[in-house]
């Protein structure tokens, strides 16, 4: 291919004297892996495979549903059901057949994260859960490359780069100097839980294209050591200085074996928890379900007594050996405060896999305010 | 003082901007918040004092301005 043919996709932003040839050429040798092909990634995606990055990598191993649709748009009503790591590299495929694009139709973990970053220059994090994050953090940080990581709540959104050394600093600054350890409990929503404005992974996701570009290219100021929160409501932008925090090197895993013996799930048990918590609304539709057992695991004399629904007491202890007892499809069950239940049904999670297994949140407490406050509002 | 709130903390302290007061440093403004609003013990965030991330007690001027960033996990 002659050389102007080559370019003559590029030629609009070739002619930007502060990008030129140089910068379109340092585009297509550069590789970029885009972990989670969702809202962000949907966005991010579209502009990285239109400038010309000329590897580009797409590591996710969900299907599209329909409640994706609203933000994630390139996947259109006939793709729900189909992986969107390979939908994804289809349509970008369409839209520039002369870079490379290599889809990972497969979660990405500890155990294969390594093997899979090793061939890219740059990360980008557009994923939408805190193991994950952490995950890809921590495997970006052993293998000394970049991160462009964002993350969304409802109507804002936040950018930032990580793992790239400034200012003459020995230690580059990770997503750990900002929050060394995972939240735990459920206390930070995801879009599934908090909802999200469509538009908004689709503005923040070409923020993390375009800080990627700058990053590849030189040229501007990427988001280096900052990391700058957008407002879809009032279009505020609050950039944030970043710095060096000493409890971060202690979480962070020292070499390739202790990465690979880290626990990420276990580490951000909010997400396991999601699973498997439901809340008092959906707990009341399954009391009368006829395929559904309701189990207190409870001690014995626990009080408050339950007789307002029909259930089993076994207690948490006790249940391993009765297990024999649960045919049906469902099996719920609470306790006082949702947290033994919660470790009940991951035990009955590894007893039956083929069955629905559900903790009550905020436990039998929980459940008996809610009721009484319906009550004094009848 | 101005103090802004970003992201779940919006909800819980029900504005994303506050005036605080008769506090001189971050350690005395927590306990002020976290007596004003139970629910931020549990939560977790960083403090910026003027749009700089914190990493330990720091004086407050009666000018600065005071943020609360919270980790987000949507994507």
């Amino acid at each position: 291919m002659n050389r102007d043919k080559k370019y003559e996709r590029y030629e609009r932003q070739i002619s930007l004297k502060e990008f030129g040839i140089a910068a379109q050429q340092k585009l297509l040798q550069a590789k970029v892996l885009v972990v989670g092909a969702g809202g962000l990634g949907c966005s991010a995606l579209q502009y990285l495979v239109a400038a010309g990055v000329g590897t580009i990598g797409i590591a996710d191993y969900d299907v599209v549903a329909l409640s994706n649709l609203h933000r994630q748009v390139l996947y259109s009503v006939d793709d729900v059901g189909l992986f969107k790591a390979d939908v994804s590299a289809k349509k970008l495929r369409r839209l520039n057949d002369k870079i490379n694009i290599i889809s990972y139709n497969q979660r990405l973990t500890n155990k294969n994260a390594l093997a899979i970053i090793k061939h890219f220059d740059i990360v980008i994090d557009g994923t939408d859960n805190f193991s994950t994050r952490y995950m890809i953090n921590d495997a970006c940080v052993l293998l000394t490359k970049p991160l462009v990581y964002a993350a969304i709540s409802k109507f804002e959104g936040q950018v930032a780069i990580f793992n790239v050394k400034q200012n003459g600093n020995e230690t580059a600054i990770s997503y750990r100097d900002l929050f060394p350890t995972p939240p735990k409990d459920d206390e930070v929503l995801n879009c599934a839980d908090a909802g999200v404005l469509g538009i908004l992974p689709g503005i923040i996701g070409t923020m993390q294209a375009n800080e990627t570009i700058k990053l590849i290219t030189g040229i501007g100021k990427p988001l280096i050591d900052a990391m700058l929160t957008y407002n879809a409501l009032d279009n505020s932008v609050y950039e944030f200085t970043l710095s060096l925090n000493i409890e971060a090197q202690q979480w962070i895993p020292k070499d390739e074996d202790a990465f690979l013996r880290m626990d990420y799930d276990w580490l951000c048990s909010a997400e396991i928890n999601k699973v498997f918590e439901i809340d008092i609304a959906d707990f009341d539709k399954l009391i009368n379900d006829s395929n559904t057992i309701i189990i207190d695991v409870r001690e014995e004399d626990e009080q408050p007594f339950v007789d307002a629904f029909k259930h089993l007491r076994i207690s948490a202890g006790e249940l391993k050996n009765n297990v024999s007892l649960l045919e049906k499809d469902n099996i719920v069950v609470f306790c006082q405060s949702g947290k033994r239940s919660l470790k009940a049904a991951l035990l009955l999670k590894e007893f039956f896999n083929d069955k629905h297994i559900y903790s009550l949140k905020g436990g039998i407490t929980e459940w008996k305010k809610q009721h009484a406050l319906q009550t004094d509002e009848k | 003082m101005k103090l802004k709130v970003f992201g779940q903390l919006v909800d819980l302290i029900g504005s994303n901007c506050i005036e605080v007061i008769d506090v001189n440093d971050t350690d005395k403004l927590i306990q002020q918040l976290q007596s004003k609003y139970p629910l931020l013990k549990n939560s977790k965030y960083r403090v910026a004092v003027n749009r700089n991330i914190i990493q330990s007690n720091t004086i407050l001027k009666q000018d600065a301005e005071i943020a609360l960033l919270p980790p987000f996990s949507g994507g």
